[in-house]
């Protein structure tokens, strides 16, 4: 049942904006990719006209071989997550998850095994004859879900579907999530602006900005590689550094790409000790040390550079805290650098990294820490 | 709470209240003034009345004229009630999905209540036999919808504005058609304002004046129409009962319509 998606060159203007440009993505039948990106960075917009709620101005969308773009939404064969669940609340649960089924013509029997099968999917068993509106918010989430899945649909998506949870329930449900998506196999696309919900759910990240997809690629690959600044800067932290004749500034590194450009040290890639494999040893001075527990952040200001570089360390590994004022050695832990490709379209306004040091705002610190 | 409040906001609270009470007194004095009358013993029409009796609403139900008009009133109130829901909560449904002329559209919906009643029924009348017939009960039926059809569309466009549009989105994405999606999903979320809606539009209808004495025919007069002749033939208190019975209804209604929208909001 499950299909492969393809959106070839789709551009989409809203009330004579464009919000899509040009776009393109394969997802492979059973997959489960993530649209992450800032708010206004198109990917709701993506999601509705794949669901149909929109229209596209131009470009292709294929659902298997199948081209759907201009086929209203009640004929697309898609299971639909919204962000607020809009499950109906003048029906009970069951009427709820069987609503795709009455559409389909099923006998009344087939919709009651299909109904407590997708219950029982999603961890629900027996709940069928209350009102929704009796439900809490995690609860309401997995009739969402089972109302989405009951039909067998070629293609789930999900409208950043923990955003209405707290804390606590959004990281048990990231798990039901997935473990649920792996059990029907159901191609699944999914929007979010959290970050660690994208990197802990998906197969692959899409990373989009401005109306373009970044980079597509798994989650370890998007935050390990980031293939531009933006991406570099939107996911985690990034220390970024001028690249002139192929090495990094300060640390010397060797780097793969561009031969002048920028490229992204994470801030657990540099090590406080001489243990680091790669390049030589940076002195500096830390500016700011905060304790999070699990890790201990630095913000080391480096002479001849504008911004402190940012160091994240487990405290355990030190022979003791360093505090502010400390004179520190910092090492690479080593590994492969690229150059990074700049974009265009980015929110963040970058200056030639050939002019000197990398600018003011060139280190973003988004709520997601250190993984 | 409200002791913690400062001096010159409880002194404005106070004097909203005084104002509010007085404007209450001033549109409800003519009922205080109306019921005693009409639980009169006299012959006339006077105030304050010299004896009480309920003689006058006895003759109300007794005399059959008086029970053709409530009967002839309830009838074209009715179908005028129909009418003027299927337009109005069909608007209301329709004019949600517009996305370009909806202001337009709107102002045209509402526009019934602003031009005078009586260039409506003139322009009925006139209408009808432009076309070759005869302006007559139906032609009333058909006035008191126009009249009516705004009061549904604004209150069922309220009552729409409380239910989320993702729902219907929803619908359609599992695969229902438009109007499998309007009988599942969009009026069982709205039946409640369409049901109190009716019964405004119905107090309006059976009330409504203005059309039903320009357009009924003779020997078929609503109520309204029939108080209006009989007050101006007679100076009889019963005059004052059949009043006091429609504003009682009236009240009714009203009481009845909020009941059906005010409580348990579907969202």
């Amino acid at each position: 049942m499950s299909m492969r998606v393809r959106i070839e060159a789709l551009t989409v203007h809203l009330s004579g904006t464009r919000i899509l440009h040009d776009l393109d993505l394969e997802v492979p039948a059973g997959s489960f990719v993530t649209l992450l990106g800032p708010s206004g960075s198109g990917k709701t917009t993506t999601l509705n006209v794949l669901a149909g709620f929109a229209a596209a101005s131009a470009g292709r969308v294929l659902l298997g071989d199948r081209p759907i773009e201009g086929l209203p939404a009640h004929r697309r064969d898609i299971g639909f997550v919204f962000q607020n669940y809009a499950l109906f609340p003048h029906l009970t649960v069951a009427q709820n998850v069987e609503f795709a089924l009455l559409a389909r013509k099923v006998p009344r029997a087939r919709r009651g095994e299909l109904v407590a099968a997708a219950l029982e999917l999603v961890q629900l068993p027996g709940l069928g004859a209350r009102p929704v509106r009796a439900l809490s918010g995690g609860q309401q989430q997995r009739i969402a879900l089972a109302r989405a899945l009951v039909f067998g649909p070629a293609l789930l998506l999900l409208d950043e579907p923990l955003a209405a949870l707290d804390k606590q329930l959004r990281e048990t449900m990231q798990i039901e999530l997935k473990r649920i998506q792996r059990e029907t196999g159901t191609t699944t696309i999914a929007v979010t602006h959290d970050q660690g919900e994208a990197l802990s759910m998906s197969d692959q990240v899409a990373i989009m900005n401005g109306g373009r997809i970044e980079q597509v690629d798994t989650p370890e690959e998007v935050y390990r590689r980031p293939a531009s600044r933006f991406v570099a800067e939107f996911l985690g932290d990034a220390n970024l550094l001028a690249v002139r004749s192929g090495r990094v500034e300060l640390f010397g590194l060797p780097v793969q790409g561009a031969a002048e450009g920028t490229t992204v040290i994470r801030p657990e890639d540099l090590v406080l000790t001489g243990n680091g494999s790669g390049g030589p040893a940076v002195t500096a001075t830390v500016t700011d040390v905060v304790y999070q527990g699990s890790r201990l952040r630095l913000s080391a200001a480096v002479a001849g550079r504008d911004r402190p570089l940012l160091v994240s360390t487990v405290p355990g590994e030190l022979s003791g805290t360093p505090r502010t004022g400390d004179r520190i050695d910092l090492r690479h832990r080593g590994g492969v650098l690229r150059t990074l490709r700049d974009t265009d379209a980015g929110p963040v306004a970058v200056a030639d990294p050939l002019a000197g040091p990398v600018p003011d705002g060139a280190v973003v610190q988004p709520s997601f820490g250190a993984p | 709470m409200t002791d913690r409040s400062p001096a010159p906001l409880r002194r404005t609270a106070i004097a909203v209240s005084v104002l509010g009470a007085l404007i209450a007194i001033f549109l409800l004095a003519p009922m205080l003034i109306i019921l005693p009358v009409g639980l009169s013993a006299n012959t006339f029409l006077r105030f304050p009345p010299s004896a009480l009796s309920t003689r006058w609403f006895e003759e109300i139900f007794s005399d059959p004229a008086w029970r053709a008009g409530v009967v002839q009133s309830v009838k074209v109130a009715a179908v005028a009630t129909v009418l003027a829901v299927v337009a109005g909560t069909g608007a209301a449904l329709a004019l949600r999905r517009l996305r370009r002329g909806r202001r337009v559209v709107r102002t045209a919906m509402i526009a019934p209540m602003v031009i005078p009643q009586l260039v409506l029924a003139l322009g009925l009348y006139l209408g009808v036999r432009d076309l070759g017939g005869t302006a007559g009960i139906a032609t009333l039926m058909l006035g008191q919808a126009v009249l009516a059809t705004p009061l549904v569309y604004l209150t069922v466009t309220a009552g729409l504005s409380t239910v989320d549009p993702a729902l219907s989105r929803a619908a359609h994405g599992l695969g229902h058609r438009w109007p499998s999606v309007l009988l599942r999903v969009e009026l069982p979320l709205v039946a409640r304002t369409v049901a109190g809606a009716s019964v405004l539009a119905f107090g309006l209808c059976f009330d409504e004046s203005v059309l039903a004495y320009y357009l009924s025919p003779p020997g078929q007069e609503t109520l309204p129409t029939r108080i209006w002749l009989a007050a101006s033939q007679q100076a009889s208190p019963v005059i004052a009962a059949v009043s006091t019975l429609v504003i009682g209804l009236a009240i009714a209604l009203m009481g009845l319509s909020v009941a059906l929208t005010g409580t348990r909001r579907d969202t």
